[in-house]
């Protein structure tokens, strides 16, 4: 009786749980592949006309904190690129991250320091130092507010070269206020954890993104977000950012309780590192599900709030929800496979070898499915902008790590309740360019 | 007994033909609704 009484609870989670995450992954999808290539001139940057302007000053902020492998890299990047200024905030690095920066004399370098006790106080003040240095800067130097645009990349990221002029036909129309570039990895990949990576955000993120569009629920990642300067000094203040663990998520939810949507950026993206240690992979996605469990403090201001329509309500929503019912799932799998396991293994004599063959091949396949499908639409996006691919006996493994990384990050979501529930925050951030 | 009852493996099918066509269905329904709604 209790048997069969955890088998229907867990079997009706299990749909439940099935049921939300196909309805969200098969909307995602059909948004991609039939309202983006109808509509792309009207997502961020794409469309251009005779009056485009490029007069626009670019703020990029980098925050750096022992970034002494890559900090030289990405600052000689950016400064590559006209009518740029490159902000990097050093949050009292403890390696050589300053002397790396120091090596670079260039005139539209802005070094700034934050000093212990007052550094190591979390990204959002970081990025709130950068910017209030931006204003002051901009200030001096008699910039139209409206024309200065603020971006943020990480310590790890290059912008792709099309970026700038993206940016510009963006910002062109005076109404555009904040947008999210898309995210790629570096395509010089040495395992498939680091493929995996780049289809989750290069095409799985950029399918959520595009349909979030419709919605007008396009959430920021903590990696080129770019926005006009004067818009969100007057709507949300000089203090943007918050202290939640996922700081691009929460200023998301603070622009929409004031009425600015994020727009999305698909034609231009910004590259970042792939981690290549499974125990960083899962670490560093438990701090994400944290930070997101984070974000529910914001839960009763979203349910008072009557300027968010019901759509964006459900959108954000569904995001905070996401560890729950995600958790939830894995621990229905976990249970309703062991239920399976206890059956099979007392009819293993009953059963023939196509049968159980025949039974595998089918549960396999329909397993694989959604992983098939995201790997063909990945594919037809790194053939569209010349990316290199991966080869072909590597897309098969893909397709597996695609469909069973719940397995793996079933670790991540037990590390973030866990800590969630005893109150730990302190983080130590995702190391880059140390062939982590 | 037939190895299909036994395991209900067929009855876990059957659910997941529900759940993929009912996934589908609200899918199709909600992108009819949104497809629209998009900034000029």
């Amino acid at each position: 009786m209790i048997a069969e009484f955890f088998k229907t609870t867990f079997t009706i989670l299990w749909v439940i749980g099935l049921v939300v995450f196909l309805f969200y992954f098969l909307k995602t999808v059909i948004f991609r592949l039939i309202s983006y290539p109808l509509d792309r001139q009207k997502f961020a940057g794409n469309s251009i006309n005779q009056r485009n302007s490029s007069d626009f000053i670019y703020y990029i902020i980098i925050p750096c904190y022992n970034e002494e492998a890559i900090i030289k890299r990405t600052l000689t990047h950016a400064l590559a690129f006209a009518k740029v200024e490159v902000v990097v905030v050093d949050d009292a690095s403890r390696d050589n991250s300053l002397a790396e920066i120091n090596q670079i004399h260039n005139p539209h370098l802005h070094v700034l320091k934050r000093q212990e006790p007052e550094a190591h106080t979390g990204k959002g003040d970081v990025l709130n130092f950068g910017l209030n240095f931006i204003i002051k800067d901009s200030q001096i130097k008699g910039f139209d507010k409206n024309k200065v645009i603020v971006g943020v990349i990480d310590a790890d990221a290059q912008l792709a070269s099309n970026a700038i002029t993206c940016l510009n036909n963006y910002f062109t129309n005076p109404e555009a206020v904040i947008t999210q570039m898309r995210v790629k990895m570096y395509p010089n990949f040495k395992s498939l954890l680091q493929v995996f990576q780049d289809v989750e955000f290069f095409s799985v993120n950029n399918m959520a993104q595009i349909m979030r569009m419709y919605t007008k629920t396009v959430g920021l990642s903590g990696n080129g977000q770019f926005f006009r300067l004067g818009a969100i000094l007057n709507k949300i203040g000089d203090h943007p950012w918050g202290d939640a663990l996922l700081d691009d998520y929460e200023m998301t939810i603070r622009l929409m309780l004031v009425g600015i949507t994020v727009d999305y950026m698909a034609e231009s993206y910004v590259y970042q590192e792939a981690l290549i240690s499974v125990k960083k992979f899962i670490i560093q996605r438990s701090r994400w599900v944290q930070g997101d469990l984070d974000c529910l403090k914001y839960l009763p201001n979203l349910i008072k709030d009557k300027s968010l329509t019901k759509t964006q309500k459900l959108g954000i929503y569904y995001f905070l929800a996401q560890p729950w019912l995600a958790i939830i799932a894995d621990i229905s799998l976990i249970i309703l496979s062991l239920f399976t396991g206890v059956v099979v293994g007392q009819n293993v004599g009953e059963v023939s070898g196509v049968e159980l063959t025949l039974i595998l091949f089918l549960a396999l396949t329909i397993s694989c499915l959604c992983g098939i499908l995201e790997l063909v639409i990945y594919q037809r996006d790194l053939h569209h902008f010349k990316e290199k691919s991966p080869r072909f006996g590597k897309m098969i493994v893909i397709i597996g790590i695609v469909s069973y990384i719940y397995v793996i990050l079933f670790f991540s979501l037990l590390i973030a309740f866990k800590r969630w529930f005893t109150h730990k925050n302190s983080w130590v951030k995702t190391e880059h360019g140390k062939g982590s | 007994m037939n190895f299909f009852d036994n395991l209900h493996f067929g009855n876990y099918l059957i659910l997941l033909g529900i759940i993929i066509c009912t996934s589908l269905l609200a899918s199709i329904i909600f992108w009819l609704k949104f497809r629209r709604n998009i900034k000029k």
